[in-house]
């Protein structure tokens, strides 16, 4: 027995650099560990994602590690029955039983057709979740991923991201910006990608007189802080955007034309039909030479002055300039005809496009760290509930089109892509990426997940070509994400697949509660071999799986280069990061990383030489740093190549492990390229006007139904999404809210998370406007029914709340949790998602973008 | 001059006989990537021949070729040195996700 003395030795205490991983945003954090035992999580002050600072579920992280609901070893089913909600009847077997039946399984269907391998994942962890993307996935030869938070995603805010800012998503440059417009967005107020960092710019930015207007139907943790909140009605963002367009270039004359002119296609000259005029040899765009009198190449290397605006005769016919045909497309969004829609009455309206447009300082520079550059102070920043409608494409490009207009695109002040132009660190030149011109002149992405050691990665997402994937791919390739799939797989009238789902595996989500109502799920896959690789037993696994593995959590395990690459790195001027993610401690019980599972399947599986190939393209390694193609590789030899295939021989892996974060400082032509680098920002989407007529082909020739290609617009409008207008007594649009404190359906299980729930008034509850309960006779506390027009009914408690606008019910997201392994979650708020449906008729098939909305009557019902 | 083509990934199915891991191909001296494009393409068909409609002249972002471990990215980039002498390649295909 253990003396008093000997008992309060302590043997170690040590603190461990890493990387958090709670959500996607990736911060730097420490551990303090003593005698084997994590104590504490803090922010790692060394690290610039994140600068010290953490969010209430980084601090709360270490109650993942140590909870004792989580899967510890792999569980094999023994109930057959699959149901949801129903008892799997787990049973404890060791890893090599598990590891064989996978093996057996998975040779069998990759000699039968590969295509019968399925993949579900979860963006929170991403570095595994790209290893099996990027490397296992395509070397076993599945096309058919998906990540199951699509429904939640950016979606066709990633594409304007990508067309308009060479980046997978944008921020503001808050450290420059007097006017921020937040459209159904809470960056730096509530949850967005570098929340920390960004809470403490946006906090010093409002110190200095940033004036924040939130646009949104719910007063959260954006509104509730903003210098204004206008509430506006779900799904009708699209429509106050366009006529904000329309104020600011056809009767305030707010907008920067010396932008316009040489940064986008603004004088690009468009065919009667929709096309840009080309010119005959070159194929090149036409735009007007004012002192020649005659349309030339827009690269014509003695062009006098171009026009802007105007409609010019060429060859006999007449073209408008893109900026005169935008002009004209928003002009019939008068404020008054926008406040029909939106509700937001016509003088906000005219008083918010005012504001922001002189906000923008057109005209005016600054100068940083010795270079003279526009300064335009004024930023629009939208995401899920502005775009998260089945209008999505046409809302996110009117908001974006805010920014170009001003001439807020990444310069000073404005609208930021999340680091796409980097030189690499100083001694290596690594990691490198920037973007350029295609052959118009108009700007094409640098590397976007996979790391061209060139910078560059190749063209633009292809074109349609067919319907034969779940995924959707091979018809709209060029959202980032969807979680389509099970759609598209119980959608038999329109997708006759010629392979079907033989195995699943699925990482780390939760498909059951993040896409859409559960039955669309359960039914794509119950007749499936489902592997589950996941943290808790949760509802997907109880319902579907056959194995479950247990995973480890972001505490036990390495990930180099979690912040895959730039995307979570804080916008704005600073330093580069580039982290470690390392286990605090070994991984406890039999939990095992995802990654280094795949790398065992990989061997057993003999595609070995495929995945270290497509390893080196994941990170961009050359020799001496490339895996040689024939070697079995464990995973820290991996992450060794890594480290020193960017920062070099000398800052491999163990010197990550104890450095936890390399640094250098940013350029201002990294920050601020747009001046740097010419290539133009596309107003004009020539290429959503040809792919909706190649998908409308595709659809006609394969007599699919339901392809609707109308949203198909080259220049912004807006059309009501589906819960918008009222049906059939359905007089409520329900949508749900994001809380800082949780991501997705995962941390409802944590109980400090937990705690922070119950001892705040709304989020357990579904919250109504005070007037409307009090017309339907519903009290605060009242239990309440909700019914979707499409389906779905939830039952909660109303929380009556002028916080929220008349016509809306409003839900924090992800709540109500069933699952028998998840108990402190269990029964705790609201499940939204069962008043989603899934399919073609509730998706903008531009951004695969789902209406998270519903059209929903409410009424009180008896206590259970 | 011969080289050895392996299939990985979308692509192993063009293979003709499946028992086999990889297949020779005859590229003239200085043979590149576009070169061996051709060759696939009428050996395999799709989706080499899509590949060759494109007018890029780099290789689609579907398809990954790599020589000797390193990967190409143009059409003018060599597979075959000058000199003649084995070029090693592996033909991996990237499925279409995560924006192409
Ligand atoms: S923002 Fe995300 S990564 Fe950062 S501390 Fe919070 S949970 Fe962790």
């Amino acid at each position: 027995m253990m003396t008093t003395e000997a008992a309060s030795q302590v043997y170690e205490d040590t603190w461990i650099p890493s990387a958090c991983g709670m959500c996607y945003n990736q911060c730097g954090i420490r551990g303090h560990r003593i005698d084997g035992t994590l104590v504490k999580v803090e922010g790692n002050p060394d690290n610039p994602i994140g600068r010290g600072r953490l969010c209430a579920r980084g601090l709360a992280g270490i109650q993942l590690l140590y909870d004792p609901h989580r899967v510890n070893r792999p569980l094999r089913r023994t109930n057959p029955e699959k149901a949801i909600g129903g008892d799997p009847g787990w049973q404890e077997i060791g890893w090599d039983e598990a590891l064989d039946e996978i093996t057996t399984r998975l040779k069998a269907v990759r000699e039968e057709d590969p295509r019968g391998l399925y993949f579900a994942g979860t963006v929170i962890s991403l570095a595994p979740l790209m290893h099996a993307l990027g490397t296992f996935l395509p070397a076993f030869g599945t096309p058919n991923s998906f990540v199951s938070d699509g429904h939640h995603c950016g979606n066709a805010e990633h594409i304007l991201a990508r067309t308009l800012h060479a980046s997978v998503t944008t921020n503001p440059d808050v450290a420059h910006c007097s006017y921020l417009l937040l459209f159904g967005c809470q960056a730096g107020l509530g949850t967005y990608y570098a929340l920390t960092t960004m809470a403490q710019d946006v906090a010093d930015a409002r110190i200095r007189g940033m004036k924040v207007v939130a646009i949104d139907p719910f007063l959260g943790s954006a509104a509730e802080k903003a210098d204004e909140w206008v509430p506006i009605k779900p799904g009708s963002d699209g429509a106050l955007a366009c006529a904000m367009l329309n104020l600011l270039l056809n009767e305030y004359e707010l907008y920067d034309a010396d932008y316009l002119r040489d940064h986008a296609d603004g004088p690009y000259l468009l065919t009667e039909d929709g096309w840009y005029a080309r010119d005959r040899e070159s194929g090149r765009p036409l735009v007007w030479d004012a002192n020649a009198a005659y349309a030339r190449p827009f690269d014509a290397t003695d062009l006098g002055t171009v026009a802007l605006d105007g409609v010019y005769q060429v060859d006999g016919r007449p073209c408008r300039t893109v900026f005169r045909a935008l002009r004209e497309q928003v002009a019939k969004w008068t404020p008054e005809a926008a406040a029909e829609v939106t509700t937001v009455s016509a003088e906000t309206i005219r008083k918010i496009a005012r504001e922001f447009g002189e906000a923008a300082s057109i005209g005016k520079t600054i100068v940083i760290d010795g270079q003279e550059l526009p300064h335009r102070a004024a930023s629009a920043l939208y995401f899920k509930g502005a775009h998260g409608h089945d209008n999505a494409w046409s809302t996110s490009l009117a908001i974006e089109l805010l920014n170009e207009v001003i001439g807020a695109s990444n310069v000073p002040g404005g609208l930021l892509g999340t680091n796409p132009v980097c030189f690499g660190h100083p001694e290596t030149g690594f990691p490198r990426w920037e973007p350029g011109a295609d052959v118009d002149g108009l700007l094409e992405a640098g590397a976007l997940l996979y790391n061209d050691p060139h910078g560059r990665s190749p063209g633009w997402p292809p074109p349609p070509t067919s319907a034969e994937l779940p995924n959707l791919r091979d018809l709209v390739g060029w959202p980032i994400t969807t979680c389509f799939t099970p759609a598209a797989l119980n959608d038999h009238e329109n997708f006759s697949f010629d392979h079907r789902p033989e195995v699943l595996i699925n990482y780390g989500s939760n498909l059951l509660m993040s896409a859409a109502r559960p039955e669309v799920c359960f039914e794509a896959f119950k007749d499936t071999f489902v592997i589950c690789f996941n943290l808790h037993s949760d509802e997907t696994a109880e319902a579907l799986a056959d194995i479950v593995l247990p995973d480890t959590s972001y505490l036990e395990r390495l990930d180099p280069i979690p912040n895959f690459t730039r995307h979570h790195h804080p916008v704005g001027m600073g330093d580069w990061g580039h982290t470690i993610r390392q286990p605090m401690v070994e991984p406890l019980f039999e939990r095992r990383h995802f990654s280094e599972v795949l790398l065992e399947l990989g061997g057993r599986l003999g595609i070995t030489e495929p995945m270290n190939l497509l390893t080196n393209h994941l990170y961009g390694l050359v020799a001496p740093h490339a895996l040689a193609p024939d070697e079995q590789y464990t995973w820290r030899e991996i992450a060794d190549h890594a480290y020193k295939g960017w920062f070099g021989e000398e800052r491999g892996l163990d010197w990550f492990e104890e450095q936890g974060v390399i640094t250098w400082p940013k350029k201002v032509e990294e920050v601020y390229w747009k001046p740097f680098i010419h290539a133009r920002a596309p107003l004009y989407n020539e290429w959503v006007k040809r792919s909706g007529e190649q998908v409308a082909k595709i659809a006609q020739e394969r007599g699919m139904k339901g392809i609707d290609t109308e949203g198909f617009v080259p220049l912004p409008d807006w059309k009501p999404c589906r819960a918008w207008k009222p049906r059939d007594g359905y007089d409520l649009q329900a949508i749900y809210y994001r809380v800082p404190w949780h991501t997705f359906s995962m941390t409802y299980e944590n109980p400090w998370l937990d705690e922070i729930s119950r001892g705040e008034p709304y989020s357990y509850f579904v919250c109504i406007n005070t007037a409307t309960a009090h017309a339907k006779g519903i009290a605060d506390g009242d239990p309440i029914e909700v019914e979707g027009v499409d389906g779905g009914t939830i039952r909660g408690r109303a929380r009556l709340t002028q916080g929220v606008h008349p016509e809306v019910l409003a839900v924090a997201n992800n709540g109500g949790h069933w699952a028998q392994g998840m108990p402190f979650a269990r029964g705790k708020g609201v499940f939204f998602n069962q008043l989603l449906p899934m399919d073609l008729e509730h998706t903008d098939l531009v951004s695969l973008s789902m209406d998270c909305d519903a059209r929903v009557r409410v009424q009180k019902v008896p206590e259970a | 001059m011969r080289v050895r083509v392996k299939l990985h990934g979308g692509v192993r199915s063009c293979e003709m006989d499946p028992a086999r891991s990889s297949f020779g191909l005859t590229l003239r001296n200085g043979g590149n990537a576009g070169d061996l494009l051709h060759a696939l393409a009428e050996r395999c068909g799709d989706p080499f021949r899509r590949a060759l409609d494109s007018t890029d002249e780099r290789l689609p972002r579907h398809l990954r070729l790599f020589v000797d471990g390193e990967m190409l990215v143009t059409l003018d980039q060599p597979v075959v040195p000058a000199n003649g002498s084995d070029a090693g390649v592996t033909v991996v295909v990237l499925t279409p996700m995560m924006g192409g």
